[in-house]
């Protein structure tokens, strides 16, 4: 098959984007459908001033406060365990899909505040998992009936930035598979036999995010700052989208110019238009901030 | 009979093959580690390790590997210095095999360069990095104190004086117009992968950037209105006749007929052939910008 060639003029002729098809839903629950309007994708971005200390420590109740009202403003419920009961059922398998990258880990606290609430939502602790690596011979992860996405986002060497759509790699038992044209068709991960329609929510973590690599592993704090946030979201594609805007729009008030990604975060753009898995365009995100903002949420 | 002589000669090709592996990589490894001193004014190494297999470079790094790969990474001596009471210092030193791999993932980390070590390095709070002839070398610490600044500093001398020789930068970066040019933006690379580093231009590889054609990408003008050249050099005309005309296809259509084209942003890209070299300028905003740089060629 001939690979579809896009250039900077396409996109510059063609801001439209192909219509997207149900594929895109099928990664939230059905009876939430409704509260969407048909073009837009309802996005969360919740910021705390006091989410991390100085030290770099995350509040555990802060986190658990944050991720409440971020699903309670994704469902449009008022009570916390209803929401999550449209999310996650009783009879489910739920695979919490984490990130243990060692200089930027998915926190802890966020994972017990998910985990509280799934379990809350009448789901056993034995059937609910937490991992990111060996997900192929875990029996949760390969039994789940849902999956829980949850990362924070990182500059990337490859990919240009280490998102929620390519949090999923650890379901292939090829990741270098995946590698061509710096990671451009991740959103096929998404696809995969375990995978494929059973993200129920993604959380991008946005406590401190990497907004620029340097040396070998990619990491060097300076390039950090307390963005306090996280981002949720049914559409892992909008959830990454806004993630990427936040990054790029700290790195022009960092270089003072815009410099962009390198190499481009592609594949956020092209899980879109062309493998239909969510939206990119932040002109069809619905974006609901609310928290924190000192002037610089950059969305 | 025949079947035995066939299988012991399998068994000895195959025990030819792993002796000559295992001989290439000692050799490698006692040429990095040579330039390293096991302890070092208190500091002292707690571990070490020579990574030659590119899925072993996978795990090492995380999600990084694939740049010093998209270089024809050789191998990389991998080294922690600790001290009691201090946090520790890791050194990383890259064989590239060659001068222009080293410099090519040198010219991708740093955005600002500074004359400390080597050919060319850049010092940025808990890191230092720097390239000489085939080596790329990064020293870091997760916390810098003077006593681990000071470490990344000795380190750093040591490596560059063990270095002896320097290596060339790739022609084709001595080929850029001086005049305007932002000397820290220079990219080369040989992985078309890099070709959209500071502006998307295409998802493929429409210009046929590849081994055997070296590119290089600057930036022109100052911050806030940048513009862009790129330079291929193709190894012969033929070649480099084929990627101009799949660029002005897919790309600049308009540039048949016109050197300087506006494009939908407003912006100007203009490009032309010489001989065996391409060479585009983007984002421009007066065609002065395109046919200054043009005109160099």
């Amino acid at each position: 098959m001939t690979k579809k060639v896009i250039t900077r003029r396409k996109l510059l002729k063609n801001t439209a984007k192909a219509t997207l098809g149900a594929a895109i839903l099928m990664n939230a629950p059905f009876e939430l459908l409704g509260g969407t309007t048909g073009k837009t994708t309802r996005i969360i971005l919740v910021r705390d001033k006091n989410l991390i200390d100085d030290a770099g420590n995350y509040n555990a109740e802060i986190m658990q406060k944050m991720i409440d009202q971020a699903v309670l403003k994704l469902t449009g419920e008022t009570d916390i365990k209803i929401a999550w009961k449209k999310i996650i059922k009783p009879e489910d398998i739920v695979g919490i899909k984490t990130n243990v990258w060692n200089y930027l880990p998915t926190p802890a606290e966020l994972e017990q505040s998910i985990k509280k609430r799934v379990m809350e939502a009448g789901v056993p602790e034995s059937r609910i998992g937490i991992k990111d690596r060996g997900l192929l011979r875990d029996d949760i992860f390969l039994k789940a009936t849902a999956l829980i996405n949850t990362r924070p986002m990182r500059t990337h060497a490859w990919s240009g930035v280490g998102s929620l759509i390519k949090n999923y790699i650890m379901f292939s038992p090829r990741p270098p598979s995946y590698h061509d044209d710096s990671c451009a068709d991740l959103a096929k991960l998404w696809d995969l036999p375990l995978v494929k329609g059973k993200t129920r929510l993604n959380v991008l973590v946005m406590g401190t995010p990497l907004f620029h690599g340097a040396g070998p592993h990619h990491f060097n704090k300076q390039y950090t700052w307390p963005y306090q946030g996280i981002i949720v979201g049914f559409d892992p594609v909008a959830c990454d989208a806004v993630g990427l805007k936040i990054l790029q729009e700290k790195r022009k008030e960092y270089f003072g110019e815009d410099k962009p990604l390198n190499p481009p975060a592609k594949h956020i753009l092209l899980a879109d238009t062309r493998h239909q898995l969510g939206t990119a365009d932040m002109n069809k995100i619905d974006l609901i901030k609310t928290g924190w903002d000192d002037g610089s949420t950059f969305v | 009979m025949k079947h035995k002589l066939i299988i012991i000669l399998f068994v000895f090709f195959l025990s030819f093959i792993t002796n000559s592996h295992q001989k290439m990589t000692a050799q490698t490894a006692s040429a990095l580690e040579k330039l390293l001193p096991e302890k070092i004014d208190g500091w002292s190494m707690s571990r070490n390790q020579l990574i030659v297999d590119h899925y072993d470079l996978y795990d090492y790094i995380d999600g990084g590997a694939e740049l010093y790969i998209s270089y024809n990474y050789n191998s990389v001596l991998t080294r922690i210095y600790e001290k009691p009471g201090y946090p520790e210092v890791s050194v990383e030193i890259f064989d590239m095999q060659e001068a222009k791999n080293a410099f090519g993932v040198f010219s991708h980390t740093r955005y600002e360069e500074d004359s400390l070590f080597g050919q060319g390095s850049q010092y940025m709070t808990g890191a230092l990095f720097f390239w000489k002839n085939n080596y790329y070398v990064s020293i870091m610490t997760p916390e810098e104190n003077t006593e681990t600044k000071d470490m990344i500093f000795k380190i750093a001398s040591l490596l560059d004086q063990s270095i002896l020789s320097t290596g060339e930068l790739p022609g084709i970066v001595g080929k850029l117009p001086e005049k305007n040019l932002e000397k820290e933006s220079v990219l080369y690379f040989f992985h078309y992968i890099w070709l959209n580093s500071f502006y998307f231009i295409a998802n493929e590889n429409i210009l046929f950037i590849n081994d055997t054609a070296d590119a290089v990408l600057a930036k022109y003008g100052t911050s806030g209105h940048r513009y862009y050249l790129l330079l291929v050099q193709y190894p012969d005309n033929i070649l480099a006749g084929k990627a101009y005309s799949n660029f002005i296809k897919l790309y600049l259509p308009e540039g048949k007929n016109n050197r300087i084209v506006e494009l939908e942003d407003h912006t100007l890209c203009g490009c032309k052939l010489n001989e065996d070299l391409f060479i585009a300028v983007f984002n421009a905003h007066s065609e002065t910008e395109v046919n200054t740089l043009l005109s160099n060629f």
